[in-house]
């Protein structure tokens, strides 16, 4: 290779570094973030009831191109071009510009929703506490607001959840629950919780364990749950058959004190107030969840959520966002990543795989001069299924029976071995 | 070319022709005269189309439908108006633009409508309603995505009133399903409805609009509309009701216990729906459980609801077993008393009802809005209509395009295997990308198309077979 040929090769790769910089850096004023995915960054020209004109310039070509409202998803002005990344990562810097005012608690909330052990789990919790503690502080005046919205899911997960709670934020933070929705294995989550607070339209309870066609678990199985929920229950102050009436069809009474407004409990229909008929499975809406002193307020706005933990004035961390009634912190957005990412995957699990396995099968049955090709495919869908798993562990169980570790060890590797293998001659 | 004046013309007129052509997306009126040049400094009418194209010219016509305009390219005007259907166009800007190009900034400041924002100072005490119907079926007409851009669309108007008018679809090949068919299970698509009119007024609005709900017919998912808001009127022959399933909705699937607990889930969180706006939570029960038992009496003109048969109570609902069980000339008179359905005099007496009104100025006359106010209608109608349309084109689209797909064969040199290939690929992509964004409201059954995934799959199955492909 001689002289000439090494400058002009080597012209070559700057001039595409250059481009690629140029097309990163001329025009990063404006990104807009389609619906379908893409997004395009560019300098918006105009606007009109939501459609927007945007020049654009690759390669030093400008072109201008129109995008209807309908498509669009969400505008970045002045924004970087890349879209936030899903995998969970804290930020470099102090979360929260605004300077902390002596005296008054800073506050986040964090919405845990989807179902418990997919969007909602024991991990994503552990990963938001460095972020929390940037931004609320680590001297304990910190107060973190799980806003619940959610169905239910897996039972395995619930322990780990309510564990991380106990374990980890209540000791930083003070850790209060505001339920717009916790059924099943959401509220049995969120149970370990001292300070419910409900919304206007709350609802919390309908805890029976079940699965296939509305088979009930049972026996042993049903033993084990019901006693897991009785200490759990006594992490969070409330009488063991509050829970025992959301699990099974008992019945639940109580007899409040017209002097100090304690309430007594009754796993009959003695009490004075018919919680739960014996033929029912207890959901408290938040009128209720408040007459018998389950919860500790109703509250629709945060203003109203601080007045009822008792404050006259919270700083409560994040920017206003439409669709959001209450500010959205670093740490919120962290965990609106993770959803969407774990979402995404949730619903392309066996695309994943079918992809996988197309390209492995054809690398198998191509010839060693083309094989290259099709196993560099195999691999990024590998790498797909990958970030799916270590994004959230609980797939290798409910995909593959495994824990992560052993998924790890006897699935990863040895299809990554295979991939290798397949390149030796 | 050399310019020349007669040069500049006849290219006026050939671009005036090629201007023409395919602009017209509907239908084109007979030319008259030939065309003539403006006047000068005269300021153009803009119509900007859903695909980001703007002609400019002189509007001469405008309705509800349609705008017509005389076309104008370069210094001559078309002698003949071409009329364009509203569906395909963005937004009508009268005389507001001029030859030049213009500025984002001098955009959002004479963008207009076709009803421009209402202005307080000049007319103050105006009242401005904004009047989205909801007809159609539900779950398919009414869904989220429509409803989301109706009440966005209606930001710009700074309404007084949002006016929801439910009148869903209820009937099976013309005939009416009756008060006892049910189908509690929209509730998860009411759910999605419910922070559309409530909560994200409240938050994000500066001045949220009062929601008024004008209920015609309200029958399963549509009948938790009216729960959103206080603000409730009904038609004389209005009807809410059509979720009384959720007792017995598992028939004898499973175990008892669970059914009980989907019951109970269910019910909570309806409940939760009718108590954030003041509903007493033991309606929505009566409205959705088959054994729920109450009864009213009224004490100073408001109702006072038990479940025993105190002295002087009505009853609203039984326990529909045995021979309280509705019998069927009951259900089809729409008599039967196993579930509560509201009819216009009874949810008056309950207060569930301010009045009935069978026009909107009824309604209006109840909001106290005699005169001087401004209706608007268009916008949010041409958004539902929208969608409905949409939703009708790509039950038809979809399986053309599926179909499409199937025929291109991949054959004939490498070129040509590899366009194929390309082809097929983009079909899939369009599928997909309509899927996606249309999804609340397709019903796939009727698609008869593989699902997203799937087709996913097939464009990494053909970009496999390319990559065999090549050299």
């Amino acid at each position: 290779m001689n002289f000439k040929h090494l400058t002009k090769r080597f012209a070559a790769i700057i001039g595409v570094l250059v481009l690629a910089a140029s097309t990163q850096l001329t025009f990063a004023d404006d990104t807009v973030h389609l619906k379908d995915g893409r997004t395009i960054t560019g300098d918006i020209q105009r606007e009109l009831e939501g459609s927007v004109w945007i020049k654009t310039k690759i390669g030093g070509i400008e072109s201008t191109e129109f995008i209807l409202g309908d498509n669009i998803e969400s505008i970045d002005r002045d924004a970087p071009a890349e879209a936030p990344k899903a995998d969970i990562k804290p930020s470099k810097t102090d979360g929260n510009a605004k300077p902390r005012r002596a005296g008054v608690p800073r506050a986040a909330v964090i919405s845990l929703e989807g179902t418990v052990g997919i969007q909602m789990t024991a991990k994503t919790l552990m990963d938001l506490i460095p972020e929390l503690e940037r931004e609320l502080g680590n001297d304990g005046s910190g107060i973190v607001v799980f806003k619940v919205n959610s169905g239910g899911g897996l039972l395995l997960e619930i322990q780990k959840i309510s564990d991380v709670i106990q374990n980890e934020y209540k000791k930083r933070f003070r850790t209060v629950a505001w339920i717009e929705s916790a059924i099943s294995a959401a509220a049995m989550s969120s149970h370990c919780i001292e300070e419910i607070y409900m919304l206007p339209e709350g609802s919390y309870g309908a805890c029976t364990g079940w699965s296939g066609a509305l088979v009930a678990v049972k026996g042993r199985g049903l033993e084990q749950v019901l006693y897991q929920m009785e200490k759990i229950s006594a992490r969070g102050g409330y009488d063991y058959r509050i829970m025992r009436s959301m699990e099974i069809n008992e019945p639940l009474s109580c007899t409040i004190d017209p002097r100090t407004g304690e309430v007594t409990w009754y796993q009959t229909e003695e009490g004075e107030y018919l919680v739960n008929p014996a033929d029912k499975i207890l959901t408290f809406t938040a009128p209720e969840a408040l007459k018998y002193k389950f919860s500790k307020g109703t509250a629709a706005t945060i203003d109203e959520l601080t007045k009822a933990m008792g404050y006259q004035e919270i700083d409560w961390v994040g920017e206003e966002r439409d669709g959001f009634i209450y500010p959205v912190s670093k740490a919120e957005d962290m965990m609106l990543a993770y959803r969407k990412k774990v979402t995404d995957d949730e619903d392309r699990t066996n695309e994943y795989f079918a992809n996988y396995q197309q390209a492995r099968a054809m690398a198998a049955a191509a010839p060693m001069q083309t094989r290259a090709r099709f196993v560099g495919r195999a691999k990024q869908h590998l790498r797909k299924i990958e970030s799916m798993v270590r994004n959230n562990p609980n797939f290798a169980l409910l995909t593959w029976g495994m824990t992560i570790e052993d998924w790890d060890r006897d699935w990863l590797q040895v299809e990554k071995k295979y991939l290798a293998d397949l390149m030796r001659p | 070319m050399k310019k020349t004046r007669f040069g500049r013309i006849a290219r006026g007129l050939i671009g005036l022709q090629l201007a023409l052509v395919p602009l017209c997306v509907g239908v084109i009126t007979p030319p008259a005269a030939s065309a003539y040049t403006t006047r000068q400094g005269e300021e153009l009418d803009q119509i900007i189309f859903r695909d980001g194209r703007i002609i400019k010219g002189v509007i001469a016509e405008e309705t509800k439908k349609s705008v017509s305009m005389f076309v104008v390219v370069g210094s001559i005007k078309g002698a003949s108006a071409t009329v364009y259907d509203k569906e395909d166009i963005l937004s009508v800007i009268h005389g507001s633009g001029s030859d030049t190009p213009e500025t984002a900034a001098t955009v959002k400041k004479t963008d207009q409508t076709a009803n421009p924002p209402r202005d307080t100072a000049a007319t103050p005490g105006r009242k401005v309603i904004y009047h989205i119907k909801l007809d159609g079926w539900f779950g398919r007409d009414i869904n989220v995505t429509p409803l989301q851009q109706a009440v966005d669309a209606a930001k710009k108007f700074n309404p007084d009133y949002l006016l929801i008018e439910v009148d869903n679809r209820w009937e099976r090949f013309g005939q009416d399903l009756g008060d006892d068919r049910a189908n509690f299970d929209e509730f998860s698509i009411a759910d999605k409805l419910e922070p559309i009119l409530r909560q994200d007024l409240q938050s994000h609005w500066k001045n949220p609009p009062e929601v008024v709900v004008w209920v015609k017919n309200a029958m399963a998912g549509a009948a938790f509309i009216p729960f959103f808001t206080p603000n409730v009127y009904f038609a004389s022959n209005g009807r809410m009701g059509g979720i009384g399933n959720l007792g017995g909705m598992f028939g004898s699937m499973g175990d008892e216990v669970v059914r009980d607990k989907q019951e109970s889930l269910r019910l909570g969180r309806a409940k939760g729906m009718a108590i954030v706006n003041g509903y007493d939570p033991r309606i929505m029960q009566a409205m959705t459980m088959k054994d729920y038992v109450l009864y009213y009496t009224m004490d100073g003109g408001k109702p006072v609801y038990s479940n025993e048969p105190v002295p002087g109570a009505e009853l609203l609902t039984d326990d529909g077993k045995d021979e309280n069980a509705d019998t069927m000339e009951a259900q089809v008179r729409s008599e039967g008393n196993d579930v509560l359905t509201l009819r216009a005099e009874l949810a008056q007496k309950l207060g569930i009802s301010k009045g009935t009104a069978d026009t909107v100025e009824d309604v209006l006359f109840y909001l106290g809005v005699l005169d001087n106010y401004e209706l608007i209608e268009d916008p949010p109608e041409r958004i539902m209509n929208r969608w409905s349309k949409a939703i009708d084109r790509l039950e038809r689209d979809i399986p053309r395009m599926y179909r499409e797909y199937d025929e291109i064969q991949v054959g004939g040199t490498y070129n040509e295997r590899k366009r194929a290939r390309g082809a097929k690929i983009n079909l899939l992509k369009k599928i997909i990308s309509q899927m996606e964004r249309y999804q609340e409201s397709l019903q796939f059954t009727r698609i008869g198309v593989p699902p997203a995934a799937q087709l996913r799959t097939m464009i990494e199955q053909l970009r496999l077979e390319q990559l065999a492909d090549r050299p």
